[in-house]
């Protein structure tokens, strides 16, 4: 890819067992699970995470969610009327750093607990394959920091109250969690430009990156029975702005670039599901990527969607791919007629640029002639297709009434989960019947280790040499405490070969006021 | 996934529909680092998909995320 991409992961938190007896629990009524403060709860799994070298902290200067793109600051941000406010008996007896949890992991990424979901934050980087190794890598976190907070919960309470994780968007209970992807984008570009270019692939993408889900959902309503393509799609309510907890829109205008702010704007991409599919992951953000380089090139869009957020739930929920949406010109388009227009732009411009460009884009176009013709050809690459595939076997004739059968709904669920012994998804994958795109071998490396030529290889070197002295850290920078003073090493200008240099002098220096006095030019007292 | 995939939680309906496909997915085109592991039997996913579903309660609510 042209650019560093990151995946933020919120895992979903099914509770079994707990009970208003539990410890900490309240007694007073709540309308979640009884007894589950999910603040502690996160909190408690994410810090059980058993991977040595962990670096507990944040430095929360880089971050701004009310800063909006289109150049204004948001007084508030929205909040979902219908959220789940549960007991929090126990969390409020938390620290803030210990309720929020911040762990850095070696590999480079951040695991924390956000709005009371477990989320894994791999590194950005530009090598496809190498993310959605990353991305997978961070299931085995979370799984092994799950495993750990059972362990615990079993000797506390019992072994009939456990936590299950979940690689998912929804609690099936009208509530989203996201998984969002970070795309490092020239701040040059019109804004204008990304809305109008990225708001087409962002609705219809699904069509090959939808998780999949049996439901249609309404905040605050009852779920319907149904089978749709996304996750996420019931959840969207506005084109364009800066929310991410309620009013969500399509096109999220969040300004925090976590790089130079004169040179680079991020675009915080929340209009996705979270993959279980390898595949998948890599076409999601495979395909996103070359639609931005598009755009950066001066591409315009020709066509538009006239409401994208009716179309991304129609999209969602017409699994047969017939339906046409209508344009703001022209005739209405059918999601896969719109996909083949953003390929054909892309391959116009870019096929043979690379072998991972041409990877995608033979993918993309036999994507979507099978989509075209035979879906069931995507059986072991698309989430959705391999789910319907096979609740279609074992529950339902297509029939919409079936679909609310809650043992589908189970093992809906069961599909995301993380734990192998329950996970349905890797009973697929252990059975041969989804590919893998990346070494499964690879992957407890990858929790371990960064990907190379990234900022987080430099973060990952520091904790190794230096952990006990970083004082703070975030995306691009790291704070030490060198004697009496602070001294904060910028990683914000630090790219391409001058990375590996940086962790040459970490590897070389006999001590930390050594690398500080060599790395003179990037470095100032904080 | 072949037609002889037949898993009995939905008994009063159909558990051949017409979608079913007719032959086992095609393999995708090679790609960077892409593995594969063999095929099992449609049985043993049946006593996994059983085992699951006695095992996996329904859903609890959840906070809304982001």
């Amino acid at each position: 890819m042209r650019r560093p991409v990151g995946i933020e992961t919120e895992y979903g938190l099914n509770c079994e067992g707990f009970s208003a007896t539990s410890p900490g629990a309240p007694t007073g009524p709540t309308d979640g699970p009884p007894g589950v403060d999910f603040g502690y709860e996160c909190a408690s799994i994410v810090r059980a995470v058993p991977f040595p070298g962990a670096f507990r902290g944040w430095d929360y200067r880089g971050e701004d969610p009310y800063q909006d793109l289109r150049g204004m600051r948001a007084d508030q941000l929205a909040r979902d009327p219908n959220d789940l406010d549960g007991p929090d008996e126990r969390s409020r007896k938390l620290s803030r750093d210990e309720l929020l949890a911040n762990t850095v992991l070696l590999n480079g990424a951040r695991y924390y607990n956000d709005h009371n979901h477990p989320e894994y934050c791999t590194e950005a980087t530009p090598d496809l394959f190498e993310l959605v190794a990353q991305d997978r890598a961070g299931e085995r976190i979370v799984h092994a920091s799950e495993t750990a907070r059972n362990e615990a919960l079993a000797r506390e309470v019992g072994p009939a109250t456990r936590v299950r994780l979940l690689k998912n968007n929804t609690d099936y209970h009208g509530r989203s969690y996201g998984m969002h992807e970070n795309y490092l984008c020239a701040r040059s570009t019109s804004l204008d430009a990304l809305v109008r270019g990225m708001t087409p692939h962002l609705v219809t993408r699904q069509l090959y990156a939808g998780a999949g889900k049996v439901g249609v959902e309404t905040s605050g309503a009852p779920i319907a029975p149904g089978f749709q393509m996304s996750q996420r799609a019931d959840f969207f309510e506005e084109r364009i702005g800066i929310n991410t907890t309620a009013k969500r829109p399509i096109f999220n205008t969040r300004d925090e670039p976590h790089a130079s702010s004169t040179r680079y704007r991020r675009l915080h991409c929340i209009a996705g599901d979270a993959n279980r599919s390898e595949w998948a992951t890599a076409m999601k953000v495979g395909t996103t990527a070359l639609v931005l380089d598009l755009i950066e090139d001066g591409w315009t869009a020709e066509f538009e969607i006239a409401d994208p957020v009716k179309a991304i739930k129609d999209i969602s929920r017409d699994t047969t791919m017939t339906a046409t949406v209508p344009m703001t010109a022209g005739r209405p388009m059918t999601a896969v007629a719109i996909q083949h227009l953003i390929l054909h732009a892309c391959r116009a411009s870019f096929a043979g640029r690379d072998p991972e460009t041409d990877w995608v884009l033979s993918q993309w176009a036999e994507a979507l002639d099978a989509l075209g013709s035979d879906p069931e050809r995507l059986a072991t690459r698309v989430d959705w297709i391999i789910k319907r595939s096979l609740f279609v076997q074992i529950g339902t004739t297509g029939d919409p009434r079936t679909w609310g059968d809650a043992r589908l709904r189970r093992l809906d669920m069961a599909y995301h989960m993380i734990d192998p012994r329950v996970s349905l998804f890797e009973t697929l994958r252990k059975q041969g019947r989804v590919i893998n795109l990346v070494d499964q071998d690879r992957l407890d490396t990858c929790a371990q280790t960064p990907p190379a030529g990234t900022r987080g290889a430099i973060r990952g070197a520091l904790l190794a040499r230096f952990g006990p002295q970083i004082r703070k850290l975030e995306w691009d920078s790291v704070t030490f405490d060198v004697g009496s003073k602070e001294w904060r090493l910028d990683l914000e200008d630090i790219t391409g070969p001058v990375i590996d240099r940086v962790i040459e002098l970490i590897d070389r220096s006999p001590d930390l006021s050594s690398l500080v006095a060599t790395m003179k030019g990037g470095s100032r007292d904080a | 996934m072949t037609p002889d995939t037949v898993i009995a939680i939905a008994p009063e309906a159909p558990t051949k529909p017409a979608e079913t496909p007719t032959e086992a997915p095609s393999r995708p085109s090679s790609a960077p680092g892409e593995t594969d592991t063999e095929k099992s039997s449609d049985t043993d996913l049946d006593d996994e998909i059983q085992r699951i579903i006695r095992e996996i309660p329904d859903p609890t609510p959840q906070p809304g995320g982001e």
